[in-house]
């Protein structure tokens, strides 16, 4: 017993300093997969967070564009009704001095005619916002903006502007209502058209597609226009917001509410050069389909 | 020689909507009366007095469709037009089907409103006569 008590003392010292660096090495090895899993949880979190950040985003944008429809709607019934009685006014009055009094005829007509603009304006509305929510159909982009540059194509060359088309090739099918699609482009189009107005050194207007990422296609519109002031940049996609002296203020929010509802993004930047470039993505078809 | 007129009821919550359309169809020769809401239609004009019914369907109390139900439903052969300021999906054929002359999306023409109306007449005319 003693014997063996004193041969077991010195080695149990040494046993012990080497479990001692041991157990430390195996404690150290366990705090530093303890504090990776805690970072990992961390991380988790954050993305967590990051997921639920996205997706109350998401959501704004959806309440957004359902908001707008709403208030389009109203709008537009509200604006109907006073419409409808100016026209019958007018056409009453018409008949009442059919044969005479030139001049009040020409009058009535003018606001006849003004009466049918405004109608059209809310007809063109409606159509726009229809459905808040697209119906989303396997779409390719480059056709879509083929058949809409050939709708502009007389439009383009009565303002003396030339328009290119840069188009990438074997792009994705995109989701997308074609109708509510196409607006946006005619409204981008012709807002870059506006903006070349009188203006002879910018004559191009190009529209570029690319694919941004493997799940989103990229559409620029780009003029060699006056360009975006800072102060309107910041405004430009506000309803009622217009510089134009007879423009409504609605094209770029709406074609942005649009945009918003196919889970895409509509923005706008200067260009280096002459002019600004409207750019919005378009989500891929799901199934990825390559069209030809 | 004195040819009737023909009677004219307007229903429409719209004030203005209906003092124009007044305006608009008594230069047409029309009998025109107007109510704000179509139960007060109903309280002043009994089912079997004559007349075309031009009747606006976004109403609060009583709505157009409801309204032609219950015209329908008293077996009553009242030409009825629908209007409306609100863009209703299918409003044209929903009007037909319940039985309507037609449905106009306001605001409107006139002349449109006229056609609807001469043709809603004659129509029942004919009606009239075959069941004499």
């Amino acid at each position: 017993m003693k014997k063996s008590k004193n041969t077991k003392i010195p080695p149990l010292k040494k046993v012990t300093r080497k479990n001692l660096e041991k157990k430390i090495r195996r404690q150290t090895d366990e705090l530093k997969v303890r504090s990776g899993q805690l970072r990992e949880g961390v991380d988790r979190e954050k993305v967590a967070d990051r997921k639920i950040e996205e997706q109350r985003e998401e959501l704004l944008h959806v309440t957004r564009v359902g908001k707008l429809a709403e208030f389009v709607s109203s709008l537009a019934h509200e604006i109907s009704q006073p419409l409808t009685a100016i026209l019958s006014y007018a056409q009453a009055a018409q008949r009442m001095f059919s044969g005479r009094e030139p001049q009040l005829q020409e009058i009535l007509q003018y606001i006849i005619n003004d009466n049918h603009r405004a109608t059209e304006v809310i007809r063109r509305l409606r159509l726009l916002l229809k459905k808040s929510k697209p119906t989303l159909e396997s779409l390719d982009i480059n056709t879509l903006i083929n058949d809409t540059a050939t709708l502009m194509m007389t439009h383009i060359t009565v303002k003396n502007k030339v328009l290119k088309l840069h188009l990438e090739k074997d792009l994705p099918l995109v989701q997308g209502d074609r109708i509510q699609l196409q607006q946006v482009l005619l409204n981008l189009i012709s807002n870059s058209l506006e903006a070349m107005e009188g203006n002879d050194a910018g004559r191009e207007l190009l529209i570029r597609t690319s694919r941004k990422d493997a799940g989103t296609v990229m559409v620029e519109v780009r003029d060699a226009g006056c360009g975006i002031s800072e102060e309107n940049m910041k405004k430009l996609f506000v309803h009622f917001f217009t510089n134009k002296p007879d423009g409504l203020g609605m094209g770029l929010s709406i074609s942005r509410s649009i945009v918003e509802a196919h889970g895409g993004r509509l923005n706008v930047k200067n260009n280096s050069g002459l002019g600004a470039t409207f750019y919005f993505t378009i989500p891929v078809n799901v199934k990825g389909m390559v069209n030809e | 020689m004195s040819v009737t007129k023909k009677n004219i009821y307007i229903v429409d919550d719209d004030e203005s909507v209906c003092r124009a359309l007044k305006v608009l169809l008594t230069t047409f020769d029309f009998e025109v009366k107007t109510f704000n809401s179509a139960q007060s239609f109903f309280d002043a004009v009994p089912h079997d007095e004559p007349g075309c019914l031009v009747l606006d369907i976004h109403m609060s109390g009583l709505d157009g469709w409801a309204a032609q139900k219950k015209i329908l439903d008293s077996g009553s052969k009242r030409p009825v037009i629908f209007i409306s300021a609100e863009k209703q999906e299918n409003a044209a054929d929903r009007a037909v089907k319940v039985g309507a002359v037609g449905f106009l999306q306001k605001p409107f023409n006139g002349q449109t409103l006229v056609d609807l109306i001469n043709a809603a007449s004659e129509s029942n005319d004919v009606m009239d006569k075959m069941a004499q």
